[in-house]
């Protein structure tokens, strides 16, 4: 079946799914609810207006009453735990629409990525296939066209895409069970899925920019979920991000890179004429143009990239996004949309690696780079275990950037991000069972969790290998080869190691505070297999853990297999290549991994940082004190928890930059523009003040003034202008 | 002989009168008989003009007379209008003192 | 005929609700608006019936009515104003917005009750002369609509406005009186450099280009085009507002009622934009070409300023009216772009005053919803304030969806048409003012800033409990929002329609202004 040239209908099945819900579904759950509401409460609510008002109502009060006792992401949890009320038939629904839908378009997804595993067809491995869906207008030679190209790239993409989001589908009808915007969700996170499916479809920037700015809109939208939610009370140590604050930071700070973006597009459209990323990527789009625009323009397309996979300096939003309910840092903020920067640079890889100057593949590593360390440093002091996953998130994706500045292809980069979507959803959709069984994200009040919710330690403990790069787990396959291509990349550039080595400090970092987080949470002291299955006495927290019903845990089982196994895809560089790449059989592949010493250093590292993890918190024989103990060590600890500052940074630059230049405009209008403006009103006003004087009403000076004008003009005409002569 | 510039001195002078007390005068009735004073000075002016320079013909002569006629037939009537509107005044107000008459003020 | 009734009609149904009984007036005004709005789709949908639709350009307008009117010749002075009436491309999506507007308006203001026949007479009253506007394609004829629509602006400020209504109103008048001042003169220039008998727009169009002569100037001397274009564009200016005649909208915007604001950032400042394209570039396109590298720094300023302005305003309308000042910025980066001397691909050019033209349109209906808005709440709440609100979403989830709707349009969200119109002026005009364009790229990220901002701190958190009584939207407050949403979104994803409708009439304008500027 040609499954490629209806690829259009993946993103189609989410969006029927999403208007389904919208004007189907939600409206008769109001209904429901509407009438219900009518029947019980009678006149007390007789106009029945507020509906979601009064559902918000019964969850915002344990949020309030939570919120001195507690913290907040507790509330919300423990808001829609205790809420206790099942979801409503028509909610539920909509979310069963949302399932089948996402079902539906993996299906098409898988079967879109068979074909190309298995065409013959040497024009379709070449080019893709090209779907026409319509012109927004030519001028001239200049087309606005909206179209999708189905490739390699993408069709990993859509089954990576697709993939997760049906799973996080399916987990979020357990997650968000009884929540108020039960079907609000379900909308936002279809919306969602068409718009990272438009992104990854989209033939030319244009698509590629609705796509890539709609799912920062549904960001926004999920981030902010609990809108309503009350900020965290002061005093807390947590430091939970505020949903609507974090949402507007999310979606100002990817703004502020698609600035960059924008202006990169600009200058690409200018010197080429297209937005086509089949023409771009030819490189016979370039023979004309200028060589440093083009290299600027690489760099200006990779700050949008910077603010959407959240890398340094744009990187502040990603961690406050975890406000947004846990399904959705699992999709969005782990797997797919912050990803996709990554993918923008995979998708003109052509461009930035031949026809660019080379400057543009080094900004885009060594931002990498160093992001990749510097969010792994914070990551190791953070004691809520979402944030830590989402600072594992901007360092992972730190090595995928490196990986396409590194790599003779995108394959590298690209095969971290796929290994990376199924174990770091996995990690998320884990931490969110966990938040759901015990109502907190504070490690602090976990540990021994995996006596009460196996199935959710074992596939964490899955996960938390493959990001370590233990061998054998997907994450060692695409790691590994990213750190060694940096060791090579060194030695073709003059000996100069910085990338390599810090990839190497960051996967120890890495191994390290993933399994800190995993003894922290699962395991700890008094545990069985040496404190890596915790038992019920490493539990410090009081609520008692209840397991996740099914739709939870076949999510994360059915994840643990690609999150375990992915790595296994021995031609994956093959086959993103279109065959440039010699294709490799699995025993060679796993051989050679195995057989580089460079991986062996790996290795090494890896194991260094799990055993360390291990002594200090798995069997707790190094106290932490020993690090942070000494002045120095407190210090560091110091500004790895407040971020290195930069969140504190950017508040002062908004506080007194912007908003001062903005109170200087408005100053500027008030009294410089309005004050000559009015000042003008007043001259007028002013002489006509002084001029009335002189009608005062008396005939006889009136009579005076006129002869007396009269007798001037006559003097003047003999004497001075001497027109009459006496 | 009654030469143009006798005229004229005349014209001249009762015109300033006129002038004069048009202007000081706060009487209303005075006022306007200086204002007729110097619509006679005009008279005399044309009058003047009109023997010492218009044509050669009788009726040529004539036009400033018939100017001087027109003047005096309109002053006429101006004169019973300005009494009226004087009377009006009066009944109104009770006075005629233009100082205490300034509706136009400002 | 067609452009005659929809000019008119109005105006007439004015005069007819001034006659009727008071509790008839809502009803006889929406009818007739609704009647003329229905008229002005056909505008469009008339023309498609070909099998190539022909949406006209200047030379040849569609449904062009042409009489004579006022014709005194004495000696070599000749004055000529003709009846012309016609649309094209640049109009008729002008001439639907306003009737839309209107209609809308009309139906957003149910709730008034202070003199109510004289109020909805005067919106009738301001569409005639609005309509007019666009119609006219007599350049005297022009004048005379553009001042007539002042009347009816001025008392619907002054009678029905806020607290410093009059203060309001005698700004908006002055301030575009004194403009217009310059136009008229600007008229008069052009009328009679061009031989002074004939004020149609075809004469001028076709002669526009003569105007290459000097005048002297102190000592010095300036070019004609310059000066037409600078006498013509000082009334056009305050009506857009270009940076810095810009300050009389705020307040205009703030003290006049919701529909009222809704007609002044959806039509009036349309009409400085339509005057602009029509008259400056397309009769002065010497003038234009010169201005073009001031006017583009124009755009940015106008851009970040009003950007930056509405950022600090405390005043949900004020906000917005500032807002109204960044996205008019636009306008003026496409048509700058447009004129830009240079040589270079003609598309891009179209590309930017397609985006410009398209600004205008989507600016009527994004600023509409989002004035609308703040009405429905202002109606209830009685306020205005972004901070003294607080978590009121939850009071209301279908006007803060359909508020973020407009929020998320204005600030160039893909899916609407706000982005199909920064997108098509951004990569146009980077070809000939590349560092305008990137300052005015930068007002995209400071839109986003201050509309959530304000969202954020007026809808979301937890419910401010002074305003737990408020209720939601009801049906015929969101139906304004929800007409003007349906329009957004249908642009924002199908824009082809639109776009095709405007291309002969800028094809022709770009290709007639080639020998000027380069191509």
């Amino acid at each position: 079946m040609d499954f490629v040239s209806y690829a259009w209908v993946i993103p189609a099945l989410p969006l029927a799914a999403m208007i389904l819900i919208f004007f189907g579904t939600r409206p008769l759950e109001m209904l429901a609810r509407r009438r219900a509401s009518g029947e019980t409460a009678g006149a007390g609510h007789s106009a029945g207006h507020d509906h979601d008002a009064s559902a918000t109502d019964a969850h915002a009060s344990p949020a309030v009453s939570a919120q001195g006792e507690d913290t907040h992401g507790a509330s919300h949890s423990g808001g829609h735990s205790e809420n206790g009320g099942a979801t409503p038939f028509w909610a539920m629904a909509g979310s069963v629409i949302g399932v089948v839908a996402m079902v539906l378009a993996f299906f098409v997804a898988v079967g879109v990525l068979v074909e190309f595993l298995t065409t013959k067809d040497n024009n379709l491995i070449q080019h893709g296939q090209y779907i026409f869906l319509f012109d927004w207008f030519r001028f001239g030679n200049l087309d606005y066209t909206i179209a999708f190209r189905v490739d390699q790239l993408t069709a990993v993409m859509l089954v990576v895409v697709t993939g997760v989001s049906m799973l996080v589908h399916l987990y979020s009808i357990g997650y968000m069970e009884g929540d108020p915007g039960y079907s609000r969700f379900f909308i936002e996170l279809a919306l969602f899925t068409v718009a990272m499916l438009i992104l990854v479809l989209g033939a030319n920037f244009l698509v590629l920019f609705i796509g890539w700015e709609l799912v920062g809109l549904s960001s926004y939208l999920l981030v902010g979920f609990w809108f309503d939610a009350a900020p965290e009370p002061p005093g807390s140590d947590l430091d939970l991000p505020y949903p609507p604050a974090a949402a507007l930071k999310a979606f100002l700070t990817t703004r502020l890179g698609d600035f960059g973006f924008m202006i990169g597009i600009l200058i690409l459209f200018f010197s080429t004429g297209t937005f086509d990323f089949g023409a771009l990527n030819s490189a016979a789009t370039y023979t004309h143009v200028n060589q440093v625009a083009l290299t600027a323009a690489m760099i200006l397309v990779f700050c949008g990239a910077v603010g959407k996979s959240a890398q340094f300096p744009l990187h502040v939003w990603l961690p406050d996004a975890m406000a947004g309910p846990t399904p959705v840092s699992a999709l969005i903020h782990a797997a797919t949309m912050v990803a996709a920067g990554v993918y923008l640079v995979a998708r003109l890889f052509p461009l930035y690696h031949f026809a660019a100057g080379p400057q543009s593949l080094e900004v885009v590593g060594y931002v990498g780079g160093f992001t990749a360390l510097f969010a792994a440093t914070i990551a190791l002091v953070q004691n809520d275990i979402k944030k830590v996953l989402a600072y594992s998130t901007i360092s992972q994706l730190g090595y995928m950037f490196v990986g396409l500045a590194v790599g003779p292809n995108n394959a590298l980069g690209i095969f971290h991000l796929f290994t990376h979507a199924f174990f770091k959803a996995l990690l998320f959709l884990g931490s969110g069972a966990v938040i759901h069984a015990l109502g907190t994200q504070d490690m602090r009040k976990m540990g021994g969790l995996a006596r009460y919710i196996p199935i959710t330690a074992a596939t964490f403990l899955v996960a938390t290998l493959s990001i370590s790069g233990f061998p054998f787990f997907a994450g060692f396959f695409s790691k590994d080869p990213i750190i060694g291509q940096a060791f090579d990349y060194g030695t073709t550039h003059g000996g100069n190691y910085t990338l390599y080595g810090l990839t190497i400090v960051t996967a120890f970092l890495t191994a390290f505070y993933m399994f800190r987080a995993y003894f922290l949470t699962f395991g700890g002291r008094y545990g069985q297999i040496a404190g890596f299955w915790g038992a019920e006495r490493a539990y410090r927290g009081e609520a008692h853990p209840h397991p996740p019903s099914w739709v939870m845990w076949l999510p994360l089982v059915i994840l643990a297999f690609p999150a375990a196994l992915a790595g296994y895809w021995s031609s994956f560089a093959n086959f993103l290549t279109k065959g440039a790449t010699p294709a490799v059989n699995i025993s060679d592949y796993i051989n050679s991994a195995f057989s580089d010493k460079l991986t062996l250093i790996g290795i090494v590292v890896a194991l260094a940082g799990i055993a360390l993890a291990w002594l200090m918190y798995g069997v707790q024989a190094l106290p932490a004190k020993v690090f942070t103990g000494n002045p120095i060590g407190k210090g560091i600890h110091a500004l790895l928890m407040h971020k290195y500052y930069m969140d504190d940074l950017y508040r002062l630059i908004i506080k007194y930059v912007v908003l001062g230049l903005a109170h200087l405009t408005v100053l500027f209008d008030r009294y410089i523009i309005d004050g000559i403006v009015n000042g003008s009103g007043m001259a007028v006003r002013g002489l006509g003040a002084a001029t009335r004087r002189t009608e005062s009403g008396n005939t006889q000076g009136y009579g005076a003034a006129i002869f007396g004008g009269a007798l001037i003009i006559l003097l003047l005409l003999f004497f001075a202008v001497g027109v009459l002569k006496l | 002989m009654v030469t143009l510039n006798s005229f004229l001195v005349l014209g001249a002078i009762l015109f300033c009168i006129g002038l004069f007390g048009a202007l000081s005068k706060r009487n209303a009735v005075a006022i306007l008989m200086s204002i007729e004073i110097m619509l006679n000075a005009v008279n005399i002016t044309l009058v003047g003009y009109s023997s010492a320079f218009m044509g050669h013909t009788h009726g040529e002569r004539l036009t400033g007379q018939i100017f001087a006629i027109f003047i005096i037939t309109v002053a006429a009537a101006e004169a019973a209008v300005a009494l009226a509107m004087i009377i009006a005044i009066y009944r109104r107000r009770s006075t005629i003192d233009i100082g205490e008459i300034n509706l136009m003020r400002w | 005929m067609l452009l005659t009734l929809i000019v008119f009609v109005p105006a007439l149904a004015g005069v007819i609700v001034l006659a009727s009984p008071a509790r008839a007036a809502k009803w006889i005004a929406g009818g007739f608006s609704l009647a003329v709005f229905l008229a002005s789709m056909w505008l469009y949908f008339g023309l498609l019936g070909d099998s190539s639709p022909n949406f006209g350009t200047v030379m040849d307008p569609q449904w062009y009515i042409n009489a004579t009117w006022i014709d005194v010749a004495i000696n070599s002075f000749h004055f000529k104003v003709n009846y012309a009436l016609g649309a094209d491309g640049l109009s008729i999506p002008m001439l639907i917005l306003n009737a839309l507007l209107t209609f809308l308006a009309v139906i957003g203001s149910w709730h008034i009750e202070k003199r109510v026949k004289l109020y909805m007479a005067m919106l009738l009253i301001l569409e005639t002369g609005v309509a007019g506007v666009f119609a006219a394609f007599d350049l005297f004829l022009f004048f005379l609509f553009w001042e007539i629509e002042l009347i009816p602006m001025f008392l619907l400020i002054a009678i029905w406005g806020g607290a410093r209504r009059e203060y309001a109103a005698w700004k908006f008048l002055i301030y575009t009186l004194v403009g217009s001042a310059f136009t008229l003169a600007g008229i008069f220039l052009i009328y009679f450099e061009e031989g002074g008998r004939d004020a149609s727009f075809q004469h001028f169009a076709q002669n526009g280009l003569n105007l290459t002569g000097a005048l002297p100037f102190f000592g010095t001397t300036v070019s004609l085009g310059l000066v037409t274009f600078l006498l013509l564009f000082s009334g056009f200016a305050v009506k857009i507002p270009m940076w810095p005649v810009h300050t009389w909208l705020p307040d205009a915007h703030t003290e006049a009622p919701t529909a009222v604001s809704v007609l002044l950032a959806g039509v009036l400042l349309k009409m400085g934009a339509y005057g602009l394209i029509r008259i400056c570039l397309g009769f002065v396109p010497h003038g234009a070409m010169e201005f073009a590298p001031v006017l583009g720094i124009f755009a940015a300023i106008n851009v970040l300023w009003g950007a930056l302005a509405s950022m600090a305003q405390q005043d949900m309308k004020k906000m917005i009216a500032y807002s109204s000042v960044s996205h008019m910025g636009y306008v003026l980066l496409g048509v700058a772009a447009a004129s830009a001397a240079g040589s270079l691909n003609l598309a891009f050019r179209q590309a930017a005053l397609t985006g410009a033209t398209l600004q205008m349109f989507t600016h009527g209906t994004i600023t509409g919803m989002l004035f609308f808005s703040v009405g429905v709440l202002y109606e209830k709440a009685h306020t205005r304030d972004i901070d003294v609100f607080g978590g009121i979403g939850k009071r209301m989830p279908t006007l803060m969806l359909l508020y973020s709707v407009a929020c998320f349009a204005a600030l160039g969200l893909p899916g609407m048409s706000g982005f199909v119109a920064e997108y098509l002026t951004f990569t146009g005009s980077f070809a000939t003012l590349p560092v305008v364009t990137i300052l005015s790229v930068f007002g995209v990220v400071l839109t986003a800033g201050y509309l959530l901002w304000m969202l954020r701190r007026s809808f979301y958190g937890p419910l401010n409990m002074k305003w737990s009584w408020l209720t939601d939207a009801n049906a015929r407050e969101a139906f304004p929002l929800v007409a003007l949403a349906v329009v957004i979104i249908f642009v924002g994803i199908f824009p082809t329609p639109m776009l095709n409708l405007l291309a002969p009439t800028l094809s022709q304008m770009i290709h007639h202004m080639t020998p000027v500027i380069g191509g």
